[in-house]
């Protein structure tokens, strides 16, 4: 196994609410190799975000590890954390609020620089037209000021700012939601490429599948605070072996509507439960078409399926003989669930998606 | 196609809100900026007639327009008319427009929390709703009030009638809000970006939820939205929206299986698909529309897509195209050089 670059090991993330405990992430296991996007996907409150902020040392971690390149990041002081900050960066939801109006954007994307102390003025000044140029701004732009920028030329910048330091990670944060499709398909290309150029991982967090299929390498899915469903098969979406993946595929708008084949969805009832007083058992078993009684009652550890595959669900039946049952329809094999993963197209490193089952903790 | 339905077609129907020549225009700066040019349309009872663009085309204040609140004195109804049932609302009293606001025709926004008075709880501002339009006891506007909250899902109405907004999920103040506006029994109803600010499984019950509605009700729906699929799924009809301007309009299937113009065509190819296409590969490429929107008031005499246009030529940047129907009357495009309406 190469190493990662960055791993999770049982990560939770507490938070104290009127004398009861919010578990906004609770035992989360996680790797990402280099030049990897890793997309976490979920619903509001499932812990995406909460996981992303505690990764760039942002939230309180109240349980579990985690270390980048092998070094310990959790319970660092500030002081401590600081000459490790180069290497992970970040691009927020709102270029409209995640860039100072006060600033001129070479200022903004000068920034990361400045406060490493990194170069004079002048190398400073080479370095961020360089940067504006690698994100397809003109060298104009650096003595404009944000509000004279688009959306979708205000998250360049963003992306600009967080490639300062050469970074061997960026977490995006939602970082098309708010932008228009024509423009969102200029930012995810510049994302692409960026990873094919400089070799960077991405920790992509999303809800919109639509992007995740597009550019994830491995996904995981979360569900109040738990993974569900972890996976870098090709048939992850299309044959899920989580009932919530495939509510959630369901629940999806696509053009597929306009095929005259097509079927109704079925529409996944309720909402997702308050995270301060979760279900005994599989968190989704509220909501669960296919939930029966041990569902209610004991929590399905994440097993792995395959060599590229884990899902926490009681309902899904690997046979000795490797044959996987679900009560939803999809039946496949083991054999079928190995391998098949997109492999990561870069010159950086010819890696094939980690086999799952080495990161389960035994 | 039997007698009936032959005779039916031969007279066209008259139009249960009729939107022709619409201007709104902001007034801020020195001259007026048109946002919204020359916007027409037509919507039939029970239909439902989506409006789709991106952020800052005009959708959203040509909704705003048809119940005439739109953010006056900044902005303004510029011209044209919005006849609802043959009565045109742009030339109507305050008084009058009061009235359809409160029966006639309803709207439901983006944001539902925001969308419901914080310090009110859920019933009253329901029993408000229905006792603005129909003469009904308090206690038995509450009665259908429930009922209301029932036929829109809420789990438990009894009891979450008496909670403040702020109690329960973004879903269920959408489901209220909904609940709301249907209050009325309206004849048209007007959705802004509904499930936008929802979770993935919410949206889907909230879209649900609205189709059930109108078979229910037979409703007229103007939805906005920016999201082409949801279009796709709820809607008879497409009118895609450019800065300010309707560029292409028709049956929703056959405009997004044959997009005409250039815009329209490039906002589909844009959309990740993620069917499997990179399989074992690298992340394709999507396609791009190049460049920006252009700000209001930028706008030369050309048509506002051709700085952006694949299919531009000298001719676009000097005149504006006329939505102009080729071919098939039901569709029509703004564009001098259109696809061909083979598949894209």
């Amino acid at each position: 196994m190469r190493g990662a670059l960055l791993s999770c090991r049982d990560v939770a993330v507490e938070f104290p609410v009127a004398g009861k405990v919010l578990r906004a992430v609770d035992g989360v296991d996680l790797d990402i190799e280099p030049a990897t996007t890793v997309a976490v996907v979920g619903e509001s409150g499932c812990g995406k975000s909460t996981l992303a902020r505690a990764i760039m040392g942002l939230g309180p971690v109240s349980r579990g590890s985690i270390t980048l390149e092998g070094k310990e990041l959790v319970g660092l002081t500030p002081r401590q954390l600081r000459p490790l900050r180069p290497a992970v960066q970040m691009v927020f939801q709102n270029p409209f609020g995640s860039l100072n109006p006060r600033l001129t954007v070479g200022r903004i994307v000068e920034e990361p620089l400045f406060v490493q102390g990194i170069g004079d003025r002048a190398s400073r000044r080479a370095r961020v037209r360089e940067l504006l140029d690698m994100v397809g701004l003109d060298a104009g732009s650096e003595r404009q000021f944000p509000h004279q920028f688009s959306g979708g030329q205000r998250q360049r910048i963003a992306i600009a700012r967080a490639l300062a330091l050469s970074p061997k990670l960026i977490v995006c944060d939602e970082p098309v939601s708010a932008l228009d499709v024509s423009v969102q398909a200029q930012v995810l290309n510049l994302l692409v490429r960026l990873q094919r150029d400089l070799g960077i991982a991405y920790l992509f967090i999303s809800h919109d599948l639509s992007v995740v299929r597009h550019l994830a390498h491995r996904t995981v899915v979360m569900y109040l605070g738990r993974v569900v469903a972890r996976s870098s098969h090709r048939s992850f979406w299309s044959a899920p072996l989580h009932p919530y993946v495939l509510a959630l595929r369901d629940a999806t708008p696509t053009m597929a509507v306009l095929d005259d084949t097509a079927k109704p969805k079925a529409v996944l009832e309720g909402e997702v439960p308050s995270a301060l007083d979760p279900p005994p058992g599989c968190r989704f078993s509220t909501r669960c078409p296919y939930a029966v009684d041990l569902c209610r009652t004991v929590y399905p550890e994440l097993r792995p399926v395959s060599d590229v595959e884990s899902v926490a669900c009681h309902r899904v039946e690997i046979a000795s003989d490797g044959r996987i049952r679900t009560p939803w329809g999809v039946e496949t094999s083991v054999a079928e669930r190995s391998g098949g993963g997109r492999t990561v197209a870069s010159g950086a490193a010819p890696a094939v998606a980690t086999p799952d089952s080495a990161f389960i903790a035994p | 196609m039997n007698a009936a339905a032959l005779a039916a077609n031969a007279l066209p129907a008259p139009a249960l809100l009729e939107v022709e020549h619409l201007v709104v225009e902001s007034v801020a700066g020195a001259a007026p900026v048109r946002l919204v040019d020359d916007v027409s349309f037509r919507l039939e009872a029970g239909g439902t007639l989506a409006i789709v663009g991106e952020s800052g085309c005009g959708k959203s204040l040509t909704a705003l327009s048809l119940l005439r609140i739109l953010p006056e004195p900044g902005v303004r109804l510029g011209g044209g008319s919005i006849r609802l049932a043959g009565e045109d609302l742009s030339t109507a009293s305050e008084e009058r427009l009061c009235q359809v606001r409160n029966g006639e025709i309803s709207m439901i926004f983006q944001d539902p929390i925001a969308s419901l008075n914080p310090v009110q709880t859920v019933g009253a501002q329901i029993v408000e709703a229905i006792r603005s339009h129909r003469d009904v006891p308090r206690r038995e506007a509450r009665r259908q009030a429930i009922a209301l909250l029932r036929s829109v899902h809420l789990p438990d109405p009894e009891t979450r009638i008496d909670y403040y907004p702020h109690r329960l999920s973004g879903g269920m103040c959408q489901r209220v809000m909904i609940a709301m506006a249907l209050a009325s029994k309206p004849r048209v109803l007007i959705a802004d970006e509904p499930t936008t600010a929802l979770d993935t499984t919410v949206q889907a019950q909230v879209m649900a939820l609205l189709k059930q509605a109108q078979r229910e009700t037979g409703t007229a729906v103007v939805l906005i939205t920016h999201n082409l699929a949801v279009a796709a799924d709820a809607a008879e009809d497409v009118a895609v929206m450019y800065a300010g301007r309707i560029v292409e309009s028709g049956p929703v299937r056959a405009v997004f299986r044959a997009p005409r113009h250039p815009y329209t065509k490039g906002l589909l190819a844009a959309i990740p698909t993620g069917e499997e296409s990179g399989e074992g590969g690298e992340i394709p490429r999507l396609v791009e529309i190049a460049g920006t929107v252009p700000r209001p008031g930028s706008l030369g005499p050309g048509c506002a897509f051709a700085a952006r246009c694949p299919r531009r030529q000298a001719r676009c940047s000097q005149e504006r195209p006329e939505l102009a129907s080729d071919g098939d009357p039901r569709r029509a495009a703004a564009c001098f050089y259109p696809y061909d309406g083979a598949a894209p």
